[in-house]
């Protein structure tokens, strides 16, 4: 499902900056990149890793890791205004409310699998150290035997 | 500020290196988070931020503390590096040092720990004012190892219901032993350990294994005990994890040593194995089973993060084990603890 919504909003995005060419598109453009990113993420074919902001992406992309930013993923879901099913799903889970919703919101996801499933983790106790206790345990149990860094 | 004051250096961590600060000429000083200082570390610190951090700096801020040279933290969370921000604030009169620890056993975080060692073994020779010698490092690891021992001893004497005034006693020693000199404590334990057993051993109690971070008041301990509980194994980080062994293996460097000895010690939940990350569970159901309890009590501080994304998996280990759960969230002062009090009881009566 998160596929053909990425690739049908890459498609339609491509196709509109298409009827105006002679237009800057910065925003479709951006919003092109995104969801080509979104795509690979989600097509299967490329090795994803779930990482923090201060991850190095550059280092990863030339390693052909196409990098998700989690946090970032918590912060959309919550703009999208679905986050509460998210939230509530890893309450259930046993995940305490007074913890971190970025972290909440992505782990709510992931357990209704909306989140690429990762090959690598990269968790980070900079900004906070939050992000390392989402991929020490919760994080693993998405894909059993993914590397944790 | 006497002489004797200005040997004490303070810490808050039980990864803090001390027998480092006991070779540098200084006695450590843990701060535990007891005392009946106000609260007003909320002027520094966020509300939903660590009680035992808060509580620390409601000592500092108060002036419940003795005459401390400087504190040394330790970078293990993120609540743990803003009290070391804040403590600069409220104590300008004292030195500080933050020392980076890894959140990953193996052998590259040993070596990194060990970089961040030894560089607090310079700022110690900077504060104290005389040079750092391995050979002093090791006497002290050594000291440090036998008060490790001699806590194991009377942890497994109480544990089997053979220690006099059992696991509230066993508290009290260990907070002796986190803020006294060593060699006072040294003479406290042998004095201890040679006490005969008790003939006839305490067992009036349910077997319960606590894990959790910082329950440092044996008041609490008073508490299970009169709920029914009996602690028939425990991992806390103000109890037998603080005081870990590093070994006297010399062939070895003394940074490397200390390094591997504090990141392989029984973990806090903010330490994994990249390789195992879950294992804190079932490590959790292993010495559970070990010591043969019939259910668990978890004690954590509210708002923490590491313990409270851990628990999910330890709950499920448990749950696939058949062994209950009972899960306490405070705020390190009895006032919360006593309102848990039903709680307890309602556990053990279903454990019985």
């Amino acid at each position: 499902m998160m596929l053909q919504y990425f690739e049908r909003l890459a498609s339609r995005l491509e196709a509109k900056i298409q009827q105006t060419p002679d237009l800057p598109n910065a925003r479709r453009k951006f919003a092109l990149e995104i969801a080509k990113l979104g795509t690979r993420l989600y097509s299967g074919q490329h090795r994803v890793a779930w990482c923090g902001v201060v991850a190095p992406f550059d280092m990863l992309s030339a390693m052909n890791i196409t990098s998700c930013f989690v946090e970032f993923v918590g912060a959309m879901v919550a703009s999208t205004g679905t986050v509460g099913t998210f939230l509530e799903e890893s309450e259930h889970d046993g995940f305490a409310a007074d913890t971190c919703a970025y972290h909440r919101g992505v782990i709510g996801a992931a357990l209704k699998g909306f989140m690429p499933i990762p090959d690598v983790m990269i968790a980070t106790t900079s900004p906070c150290t939050g992000g390392a206790g989402r991929d020490g345990e919760p994080g693993t149990r998405f894909r059993q035997g993914a590397v944790c860094a | 500020m006497s002489q004797e004051a200005k040997r004490l250096i303070g810490h808050a961590c039980s990864y803090t290196p001390t027998p480092l600060i006991h070779a540098a000429g200084f006695d450590p000083y843990r701060v535990l988070p007891m005392g009946n200082s106000p609260d007003r570390a909320g002027q520094m610190l966020h509300d939903n931020l660590c009680p035992h951090v808060k509580r620390i700096l409601d000592r500092a801020m108060d002036n419940d503390l003795p005459d401390l040279y400087g504190m040394v933290f330790m970078n293990c969370c993120d609540a743990m590096r803003r009290l070391s921000d804040a403590w600069r604030a409220v104590r300008p009169d004292h030195q500080v040092t933050l020392v980076d620890l890894p959140v990953q056993t193996g052998e590259t975080s040993a070596t990194f720990f060990a970089g961040q060692i030894e560089r607090l073994s310079q700022t110690l020779s900077e504060w104290s004012g005389q040079p750092f010698s391995h050979t002093d490092a090791s006497a002290s690891i050594a000291k440090f190892d036998e008060m490790a021992e001699l806590l194991e001893a009377l942890s497994n004497r109480a544990h089997t219901g053979r220690l006099d005034g059992g696991s509230s006693r066993l508290q009290d020693l260990f907070n002796r032993a986190a803020t006294e000199p060593i060699d006072r404590t040294l003479k406290l334990l042998r004095t201890v350990v040679d006490e005969p057993e008790l003939q006839a051993p305490e067992r009036n109690g349910v077997p319960v294994y606590l894990f959790g971070n910082v329950l440092p008041d044996p008041d609490a301990f008073v508490l299970f005990r009169s709920c029914g509980v009996q602690i028939a194994g425990d991992s806390v980080c103000t109890g037998l994890r603080a005081f870990s062994r590093i070994g006297c293996d010399d062939s070895e460097e003394v940074f490397t040593r200390l390094a591997r000895g504090l990141l392989n010690q029984p973990r806090c939940a903010r330490t994994f194995d990249p390789s195992r990350p879950g294992q804190i569970a079932a490590d959790v159901l292993a010495e559970a089973r070990a010591c043969n309890a019939k259910g668990v009590i978890a004690y954590t501080m509210k708002f923490c993060d590491p313990y409270m994304s851990r628990l999910p998996a330890i709950r499920n280990a448990l749950r696939e084990f058949g062994l209950p759960l009972l899960l306490l969230e405070g705020d390190c002062t009895m006032r919360s603890m006593g309102q848990q009090r039903t709680r307890i009881e309602a556990f053990v009566e279903m454990l019985r």
